[in-house]
C-alpha cells in the first residue's frame, strides 16, 4: 500500500490528463477530482487507475483541491499528500525530492519553487507577475518564500489535516500560505523545474487573475473568513 | 464641514464596522430588520409629507430634498452590495460543502467498487 497520495484537481483536461497519470510511478496512488467538467474528463480518468472523485458542477481549483484532500485523508495509509497541477506542468523527480526532504527532516510541508533555481522557463510577464505576488505574500504573511503560486507541495498528515480551504477558486494557492503562517507549520522550499509546454500555457490562469487574489486577500485580512 | 457631510460619513463608517464587527450575529439580524422598518416609515411619511425631505436637508445643510434622498439612496445601495457580497460568499462555501460531500459519498462506492474493497 503507497503511503504518498497525487492530488489532481482537473478541470476540462481531457486531452492531457491521461498522460500526467500514466507518467506517475504506481508506486503512488492517485486521487484525481473532475470539478464538474463540460468535457468527458471524468469518463477519460475512470479509464485509469486514479481514484475519480467527481464534483457534479463546477467549484474551482481551490474547492477540488480541498475534496481532494478530504477524500485522500480517509484512507490511514497515506502519510504524504502532493498536489500536483493536471496539466502535465510538473516533474516526478521534483516530487521524489520533496518526499526525500520531508522524510529527513522535520517539516509540515514542502513546496516547489520555479525562482530557487533558473531551470523554469517562466514567461516575462508571469514571472514580474508571479514575483509581485510573492513580494506582496510575503508582506501580508510574514513568511519568506520566493514562489506562493506553484501548485506543487507536499504535506504531511498534519498538514493535510489542516488546510481546509475556503476559497474556491486560484486564491486557494494565498490561503495555504495563510495556513502555514496561522498554524506554525514547518515549512521548506525546493527548487522545482515547471515544464511550460504550450498546452499548460493555454490553460494557465491569465495573469489578471492576480487583482482576484490579491482582492481576496486583503478582504479575509480586513473581513476574516 | 456642514452637518450632513457628517450625518452621511457617520453613515458610511456605520455599514463599515457594521460589515466588519456585527455579520451573522443575532444583533446584526435584529438591526438589519429595525433599519428595514425605518426606510419603510420613512417612505411612507415622505410620500404624505414631500416637505419634510426639504426640510430635513437644509437642516442639514445639503440643500434640495431630491439631494438628500439620492445621498441616503447612495447609503442604501452600499450597504445591499455589501450585504449581497458577504452573502454570496458564505452561500457560495456552503454549496462547495455540499458538493463535496456528494462528490466524496459518491466515490466511495464507486472506488470502493472498482477496487473490491
Amino acid at each position: 500500500m503507497p503511503d504518498t497520495v497525487f492530488l489532481i484537481p482537473a478541470y476540462n483536461e481531457s486531452s492531457a490528463i491521461v498522460e500526467v497519470i500514466h507518467n506517475i510511478p504506481e508506486e503512488f496512488d492517485v486521487v484525481c477530482v473532475d470539478d464538474g467538467s463540460k468535457d468527458d474528463t471524468a469518463a477519460v480518468i475512470n479509464g485509469t487507475r486514479a481514484q475519480l472523485v467527481r464534483h457534479c458542477i463546477n467549484l474551482g481549483q481551490g474547492a477540488a483541491l480541498q475534496t481532494a484532500i478530504d477524500y485522500a485523508l480517509q484512507d490511514e495509509d497515506y502519510d504524504y499528500f502532493v498536489t500536483f497541477d493536471a496539466d502535465g506542468q510538473h516533474r516526478i523527480e521534483d516530487v521524489r525530492s520533496m518526499i526525500d526532504v520531508m522524510k529527513s527532516r522535520d517539516v509540515d510541508i514542502v513546496l516547489g519553487s520555479r525562482f530557487l533555481d533558473d531551470t523554469s522557463n517562466v514567461p516575462a510577464l508571469k514571472r514580474a507577475i508571479l514575483k509581485l505576488a510573492v513580494r506582496f505574500s510575503n508582506t501580508t504573511s510574514g513568511l519568506h518564500l520566493t514562489d506562493t503560486h506553484n501548485g506543487l507541495r507536499v504535506m504531511n498528515r498534519h498538514a493535510a489535516e489542516s488546510m481546509k480551504l475556503r476559497m474556491p477558486d486560484f486564491s486557494h494557492a494565498s490561503e495555504i500560505v495563510t495556513r502555514i503562517q496561522e498554524l506554525n507549520l514547518k515549512y521548506e522550499e525546493i527548487p522545482v523545474t515547471i515544464i511550460y509546454s504550450d498546452y499548460s500555457r493555454s490553460k494557465g490562469q491569465s495573469v489578471l487573475n492576480a487583482i482576484n487574489i490579491a482582492f481576496d486577500v486583503i478582504f479575509n485580512k480586513v473581513v476574516g473568513p | 464641514m456642514i452637518l450632513g457631510q457628517i450625518v452621511l460619513l457617520a453613515g458610511v463608517a456605520t455599514i463599515a464596522v457594521y460589515f466588519l464587527k456585527h455579520r451573522q450575529k443575532t444583533v446584526a439580524k435584529a438591526l438589519k430588520k429595525i433599519a428595514l422598518l425605518c426606510f419603510l416609515l420613512i417612505s411612507v411619511l415622505t410620500i404624505i409629507f414631500p416637505n419634510i425631505l426639504s426640510q430635513v436637508a437644509s437642516f442639514l445643510g445639503i440643500g434640495r430634498g431630491a439631494d438628500l434622498l439620492l445621498y441616503g439612496l447612495a447609503l442604501v445601495v452600499l450597504f445591499q452590495l455589501f450585504n449581497n457580497y458577504m452573502k454570496d460568499r458564505e452561500y457560495k462555501y456552503e454549496t462547495a460543502k455540499i458538493i463535496r460531500k456528494l462528490a466524496i459519498l459518491e466515490a466511495d462506492r464507486e472506488n470502493g467498487r472498482k477496487q473490491g474493497r
